[in-house]
């Protein structure tokens, strides 16, 4: 099996076969990116995830030997979802930033460690899926340049210096999008798990 | 460590990405303070339901019409020698 920097080069050169190889290695997070960012719309995730590879071929010759792939490649899916969900942008984003109402002093949510402990118990699973349901609908709430930080950290798993190369921020901005992001997703959470008070 | 203070934390704090000195002390704060713990869980809850997000696939149809796609684009390799 040929190496990565091998398929590259080889690919540079016209070989579509090579190209091939490199797809499969990233199509799957390419797509997840594209799906989690667009999920209000999938047929553009198709879209994007399609867009990637085709521009990446084309620019091939571009791409430079002291540069990640993945990075390149998330790099364009994240200007493609920017460039399709900037116009798309709903009402002012109000991060929140802010300790919760005294309400919230009271309820006693299922904490995380207990929900790993009942991972078997059917109503616990049907609180788990709940719960990410919530969480996936409020990402979607989120503007786009918030959901791309909170979808490549939290769901791609990107460490903050990487996801700074891929969208061109500085770390620390890197970390307030996500701060903030994470925030939101919280509030959006807390009454669902004050409602699974027991 | 009051309560307003820790909010500018969070994020780092559940990402273990705080120096020791700050998370103990948020951690001091949390034993004693239920909102602020409650808070962090519902935060932990939030990211964790991220992670846990199935890893999805693209579908046939899109994968074969990138294929054909990429086929369509082709460009001539290097003379053979």
């Amino acid at each position: 099996m040929l190496s990565e920097p091998a398929l590259i080069e080889k690919s540079k050169q016209g070989d579509a076969e090579a190209f091939s190889s490199l797809i499969r290695r990233y199509e799957d997070k390419i797509y997840n990116l594209a799906h989690h960012v667009c999920a209000s719309a999938p047929a553009e995730a198709d879209d994007i995830y399609q867009e990637t590879f085709l521009s990446a071929y084309k620019k091939i010759g571009q791409f430079r030997a002291d540069s990640q792939l993945g990075t390149w490649l998330y790099r364009i899916a994240a200007n493609l979802c920017w460039m399709r969900l900037r116009k798309k942008r709903r009402e002012p984003f109000v991060p929140i930033l802010d300790l919760p109402d005294a309400g919230e002093h009271r309820h006693t949510g299922a904490p995380l460690d207990k929900m790993k402990s009942h991972a078997d118990d059917p109503a616990k699973l049907a609180q788990k899926k709940e719960l990410r349901q919530t969480v996936e609908r409020a990402l979607e709430e989120l503007p786009v340049e918030y959901r791309l930080v909170a979808v490549l950290s939290d769901i791609e798993g990107l460490p903050n210096d990487e996801i700074a190369r891929i969208l061109n921020l500085s770390l620390p901005a890197v970390k307030s999008r996500l701060h903030r992001a994470r925030l939101f997703l919280r509030d959006r959470l807390s009454p669902l798990v004050k409602g699974h008070a027991s | 460590m009051k309560c307003r203070s820790l909010l500018r934390f969070l994020s780092d704090y559940v990402d273990g990405d705080l120096p020791t000195a700050t998370a103990r002390r948020i951690g001091d704060h949390n034993r004693v303070c239920p909102t602020c713990r409650r808070v962090i869980q519902t935060l932990k809850t939030a990211v964790l339901c991220l992670k846990n997000t199935p890893r999805l696939h693209a579908a046939a149809r899109a994968r074969r019409a990138l294929r054909r796609k990429i086929a369509a684009l082709r460009r001539p390799g290097p003379p053979r020698t």
